[in-house]
């Protein structure tokens, strides 16, 4: 069995200590696929970073997901919370690098074009701020955005109804675009 | 004073139910009655969340298939 899956039947049968293994564990796996493929110059990150995390999920605890389904929610938790770090970390260096001036600066008579990566960075600095107010709304955006989570199984991960799941994602929705201008 | 952010959600929430404005002005004046500051927030909520109707809610199926509007 892989250690992973041993520890999301841990989880499962309420060994406390089981939740703190995981988030390392998974930490480390996404930061190895991440470092293969993230480090390229693309868009659509976030797409790239669901895959990330499904392909994971495969490798860490294999490809039976009903088997574990209490602990699935579990792993997509940790994953989703990883994933955020993992993408804001290499936008942080990123944005320093340009900074840092290693890159030439070209003189354009059009506006540049906003920063993906500063565009990341606002966003989590909206979903901190959200997370003051409301911790349960920014953690279903957690979900959705960087594990590409639905409802249902955002509601299973967060212990709350599908009901309240759409509600929050609702409400974090309009909050985040308020804060970030669109 | 500053707003309290449970009764501006549960405030949002029901008035974002409604796509009608007629039915949001109802529940608006109400809710918020005279309070200005409330209204304002709820006001620029709502707005927020008009932007994102067209917006499908659906989980990924695809790769086009985006999960947020936020691109980055």
């Amino acid at each position: 069995m892989h250690e992973a899956a041993r520890i999301l039947a841990s989880i499962k049968d309420g060994d406390p200590r089981a939740a703190e293994q995981l988030l390392p564990l998974v930490y480390d796996e996404l930061r190895r696929l991440a470092a293969r493929k993230l480090t390229r110059e693309s868009p659509g990150q976030t797409l790239q970073a669901t895959a990330l995390v499904h392909e994971a999920y495969l490798r860490l605890v294999g490809p039976d997901p009903d088997r574990l389904w209490d602990g699935r929610s579990h792993f997509f938790a940790a994953a989703a919370q990883a994933m955020r770090h993992i993408l804001v970390d290499a936008a942080r260096r990123k944005s320093r690098k340009k900074r840092g001036g290693e890159v030439r600066r070209v003189e354009l008579g059009d506006q540049p074009a906003p920063e993906p990566e500063e565009d990341l960075l606002a966003l989590d600095d909206a979903l901190n701020r959200l997370a003051i107010e409301d911790p349960v709304a920014a953690k279903v955006i957690e979900l959705r955005h960087f594990a590409g989570l639905g409802h249902e199984d955002i509601a299973a991960a967060l212990g709350i109804t599908v009901y309240l799941a759409r509600q929050k994602w609702t409400y974090a929705r309009a909050w985040l675009g308020d804060a970030l201008g669109g | 004073m500053p707003l309290d952010p449970q009764r501006v959600q549960a405030i949002f929430l029901e008035a974002a139910s409604h796509h009608d404005p007629t039915g949001r002005g109802a529940i608006l004046d109400r809710e918020c009655d005279g309070d200005s500051e409330l209204r304002q927030r709820i006001e620029a909520l709502l707005k927020a969340h008009d932007r994102f109707n067209d917006f499908a809610e659906k989980p990924p199926e695809g790769p086009d298939d985006r999960t947020t509007p936020w691109r980055y």
